[in-house]
């Protein structure tokens, strides 16, 4: 294993520092300004991420793989953090119809791609573009539409985790997530610092599991994160507000670094992007527009697959769309 | 209970995932025996902490429970890939050591400290000097070196683990602060008698100047390491906590420029808390930091520890133990007529691991002939007195916490 990777764990963590360092220390200066019309946040924290991909061998990638998976396990447990007990009071049946008929969409783009893409490649694509930004969604007036969609993130999340890993492997997910439940147990009598300990122990361990088993570090932690939040708001919600920006950056300069020049080779996907209209204009009306761009979480998944060429595809994706959708939003006024 | 039956249960699944460990992920097996290593310390910690002992101690039986030596979950490669932490493990409990340095307790109190260390180092290294050498007079031609080497670092006592029973007891005595400023204080001199009798005994010239810069460089990139942080801590004030991490690992690489990581902690932490005015601060980002600091420090400390090794030298182990105990008690009856520590003192300076775990490496490397038995030697040591120094250390404290506020 130390021959085929030739790096110590030492080198690792001391790069793991480095993204950690870049994405805390430039927290402030990428979310505070607006580059025009368009608030791009992480642009050239993504654009530093290239130039380092110019120094950084394939092979020392692949070595980072456990770092990069505890950074995804955080950007999923950070996402099921959401699912306060608040919110899921309010989930009633017409909510779950309504992700359930929009989470659709993902099946419907992969039946389309998978004539063109590779089986693996049209999966990551599909479930890429049918989870919508969840920040995007949280700006949404109608709070149960913003439930709806985040629903149907967690739909899509099962629907990938099927189709890319497997069944067993969506079982597997969700057991492991459920471990939430002894963070939550322990969380009453233990003190500040060791609950710490114990998230940190527990993420380690689920994004190491995801590995070995080969399932979704992103699903798992999830659940993992719902679990979390909907018995102990007051923990997770802590967590959530300290490590969600400088956990956005680190996924954007990772994806900086998995730059290849190979993502001309998905440019054609763009086109299943319009289908995307024809599938939500019929019962979201105008506020389709919103499911459109994506966000974070589905540059985790791309990132999830490590697929160079696909990373920095979406990634590049992610901040036109983004653009363009805040750019119309502002030109057009549009009320959503 | 529950602790115990929730760590069994950790263990178990370990048992589970290490059977599915695979080459073809690199560095999964490490980050998996990582978040073991996390959650079973963790809980043994606690289960040690209800039956009223310290919770290092319980880090310290699940390092050896899971070493490769005894039911070997974790493997040979992960502990060597995982001794990183440690070296940054020990930076910020060097840190934690300086910062209990304070200027007005040494002007009170440093005069008893220095006399009490002096008479404890130069008495204790006596009598563990006069029993290795019988020992290992029939086992090997460099005994005169051996136990010169055996007697140096059996004198060194270990401020990792006295900060870390002193916080965990949450007493705060004069008894405690003393133990502690013996500690420190042994440890540095040691270092600097280490880094030039070494040199010595292994037939090279000392060299003296390459001593005193490395000292000299150390003290002053702490003081300047401390400026900065001060800086950043006045006009930038957030993430901190990081830009921390961030400085203990640059330190811990100090050795690649020849200059002592630990001299360089104590420094920063010296000079953080006695001439800036952000100690409080900075000790309380130091609080937050350190509990999973202690889990992962002394868990790993021992899980590289061969048992085999230990049981075989356990009667030399006792005896040595026993020597220093005796002669340790006599160095202090000679420096104070303080009836506490002439009572307890002993109990505060059985334990040894943190520097004389790194300083054993280097005899190794510079004693092919006898470096092996030294080192088997002073693990043995250390994990004996790891088991019940901490132990006995927090029953004193309890006692001189009570002693001294009657008084």
């Amino acid at each position: 294993m130390f021959l085929l990777y030739n790096l110590e764990m030492k080198e690792i963590f001391s790069l793991f520092l480095l993204i950690v360092a870049v994405a805390f220390f430039s927290q402030k200066l990428v979310f505070q300004k607006r580059i025009g019309f368009v608030s791009l946040s992480g642009l050239e924290i993504y654009i530093i991420g290239i130039l380092f991909s110019f120094f950084i061998s394939k092979k020392l990638l692949y070595s980072l793989a456990s770092v990069l998976f505890m950074v995804l396990a955080f950007i999923g447990f950070s996402f099921g953090a959401q699912f306060k007990r608040g919110v899921v009071k309010k989930i009633k049946f017409k909510e779950i119809l309504y992700g359930f008929l929009i989470s659709l969409q993902y099946f419907a783009m992969f039946l389309v791609l998978k004539h063109f893409y590779s089986f693996r490649i049209a999966a990551i694509a599909s479930a890429v573009f049918s989870i919508p930004a969840p920040l995007l969604l949280s700006n949404l007036k109608n709070e149960k539409l913003v439930i709806s969609g985040e629903l149907s993130i967690v739909f899509v999340l099962v629907y990938y985790s099927c189709t890319f890993y497997g069944y067993f492997s969506v079982v597997l997910a969700i057991l492991f997530g459920l471990l939430g439940v002894l963070f939550v147990i322990f969380e009453k009598i233990l003190k500040k610092p060791e609950i710490f300990i114990l998230l940190f122990g527990f993420l380690l361990l689920i994004s190491g599991s995801a590995q070995v088993f080969n399932f979704s570090a992103v699903l798992s932690l999830t659940v993992f994160g719902f679990v979390a939040a909907f018995f102990s708001p007051a923990y997770a919600k802590e967590i959530k507000q300290s490590l969600d920006q400088p956990l956005f950056l680190s996924l954007l300069f990772f994806a900086g670094i998995f730059f290849s020049p190979s993502f001309f080779v998905f440019i054609p996907l763009i086109l299943v992007l319009f289908l995307k209209p024809f599938l939500l204009i019929p019962f979201l009306k105008k506020k389709a527009s919103i499911f459109i761009p994506f966000g974070a979480l589905s540059i985790a998944v791309a990132v999830e697959s490590m697929s160079f060429g696909i990373i920095t595809f979406v990634t590049i994706l992610y901040f036109i769309l983004l653009g363009s959708f805040e750019f119309f939003r502002e030109k057009l006024k549009w009320d959503i | 209970m529950g602790y115990l039956i929730i760590s069994g249960a950790f263990t178990g699944l370990f048992f589970f995932v290490k059977r599915f460990f695979s080459p073809a992920f690199p560095y999964v097996e490490i980050t998996v025996s990582l978040a073991f290593v996390i959650l079973i310390g963790f809980f043994i910690g606690k289960f040690f902490q209800q039956l009223g002992f310290p919770e290092i101690t319980g880090y310290l039986v699940t390092g050896m429970f899971l070493s490769p030596y005894s039911f070997g979950l974790l493997s040979k490669a992960t502990v060597h890939e995982l001794d990183f932490i440690k070296e940054i493990a020990i930076t910020f409990i060097a840190l934690q050591s300086g910062m209990e340095m304070k200027i007005s307790f040494i002007r009170k109190y440093g005069k008893d400290v220095l006399l009490l260390t002096l008479s404890i180092a130069l008495v204790a290294f006596a009598g563990l000097f006069l029993f290795s050498m019988l020992f290992l007079k029939p086992k090997t031609d460099m005994y005169f070196v051996g136990a010169i080497l055996l007697g140096i670092l059996l004198v060194l006592k270990s401020p990792l683990s006295t900060i870390a029973v002193i916080r965990e007891s949450k007493t705060r005595t004069l008894f405690g602060d003393k133990i502690l400023g013996i500690a420190i204080l042994k440890d540095v001199i040691v270092l600097v008698v280490f880094a030039f009798v070494v040199p010595f005994l292994s037939g090279e010239s000392p060299t003296v100047t390459s001593v005193v810069v490395e000292l000299i460089g150390s003290i002053l990139l702490g003081l300047g390491v401390s400026i900065l942080i001060s800086l950043y801590m006045k006009h930038i004030k957030s993430e901190i906590h990081v830009l921390l991490f961030i400085t203990a690992f640059l330190i811990s690489q100090a050795p690649i420029f020849h200059l002592d990581p630990l001299i360089i902690s104590i420094i920063v932490g010296f000079s953080m808390q006695n001439f800036t005015p952000h100690s409080s601060d900075f000790q309380r980002i130091l609080d937050e930091i350190s509990p999973i600091i202690y889990l992962l420090f002394f868990t790993l400390a021992d899980a590289g520890v061969d048992l085999r090794v230990v049981f075989r030298l356990l009667p030399i182990t006792l005896v040595l133990i026993g020597v220093k105990w005796a002669f340790t008690e006599i160095g202090i009856i000679f420096a104070t007529k303080d009836k506490l520590m002439r009572k307890f003192g002993t109990f505060g300076l059985l334990n040894q691991s943190g520097l004389s775990l790194a300083l054993v490496v280097l005899v190794e490397e510079a004693f092919p002939q006898v470096g092996v038995i030294v080192e088997s030697i002073v693990i043995a040591v250390i994990v004996v007195t790891d088991l019940f120094a901490p132990i006995l250390f927090k029953k004193s404290l309890l006692i001189a916490s009570k002693v001294e506020s009657k008084n």
